[in-house]
């Protein structure tokens, strides 16, 4: 049920596609030591389907509220941030695991959903989203009517 | 009786513990360590110092149907006389756990007095 409620918008080669082609735009855009802007990356997200409709989970540890947008064009629902690293200029970095940079997912959401409706959280580095099944979509019982 | 079947259901479920990115610095003051644990609030953090090692977890309790996660990344210190230990400091930031470590004031010179016979 949920895989069908959820696709991600435009093919995903092309996703990566354009995410060389911004890469190269930054690189060039931006002098030498603009880390922060180089390569992009997909958070984790996680999806789940209720009763009451669909609730989205992204996992963005490090990243403060303000860097995060979360838009709706049409049926497409949109999450950009940005995850920069905090480092002081004195400091030497040993070892680092952690991605920074920008990213983006989107996906299409179904017309059973009421995107008028999205609600958004977020909580020690997860954005919680929820978006309810719209009223058409809910089940309802259907009176029989005796004759 | 019941505390038998406590302990039998915790061993054969035994903590999986997933293992986080982190990162490590260091400046003329410290090393600093960042663990990304998305969902640890301050409560669910613990970081531990058990002679040289240095225990960093993490424990997501289960909400909205997520299951329960819990993060962990030791390191060894391996010479703590290079480090101020009780002085260090851990804060939970966004979901990333901050760690830092002070390093030790090396001691002022002391002046020896040459006794006189």
């Amino acid at each position: 049920m949920l895989y069908d409620a959820l696709t991600e918008a435009g093919p995903f080669e092309r996703f990566w596609d354009l995410r060389r082609e911004f890469d190269r735009l930054f690189d060039e855009a931006l002098p030498a030591n603009g880390r922060s802007a180089r390569g992009t990356f997909a958070p984790a997200l996680e999806a789940e389907e209720g009763d009451d409709g669909l609730t989205l989970h992204m996992e963005v540890p490090g990243v403060a509220p303000d860097k995060l947008n979360v838009s709706i064009d049409g049926r497409v629902l949109s999450i950009e941030g940005e995850r920069s690293a905090q480092r002081n200029d004195n400091s030497k970095l040993h070892r680092s695991e952690r991605v920074f940079g920008k990213f983006s997912r989107s996906l299409r959401l179904p017309e059973t959903y009421d995107t008028d409706a999205v609600e958004a959280k977020h909580q020690n580095g997860v954005l919680t989203l929820h978006v309810p099944k719209s009223v058409a979509a809910k089940p309802r019982a259907v009176r029989i009517e005796a004759q | 009786m019941s505390t038998t079947e406590v302990t039998k259901k915790s061993q054969s479920n035994p903590v999986q513990y997933v293992t986080p990115p982190a990162e490590i610095s260091e400046d003329d003051k410290a090393i600093q360590i960042a663990v990304d644990m998305p969902g640890v609030g301050s409560n669910g953090a613990n970081v531990e110092l058990n002679d040289s090692t240095l225990s960093l977890e993490g424990a997501v309790e289960s909400t909205h149907g997520r299951r329960p996660r819990h993060y962990r990344r030791r390191f060894t210190l391996t010479d703590t006389a290079l480090f101020d230990l009780d002085s260090i400091q851990a804060k939970m930031s966004h979901g990333v756990l901050e760690v830092e470590i002070p390093k030790a004031s090396k001691p002022a010179p002391r002046q020896i007095k040459i006794a006189t016979s």
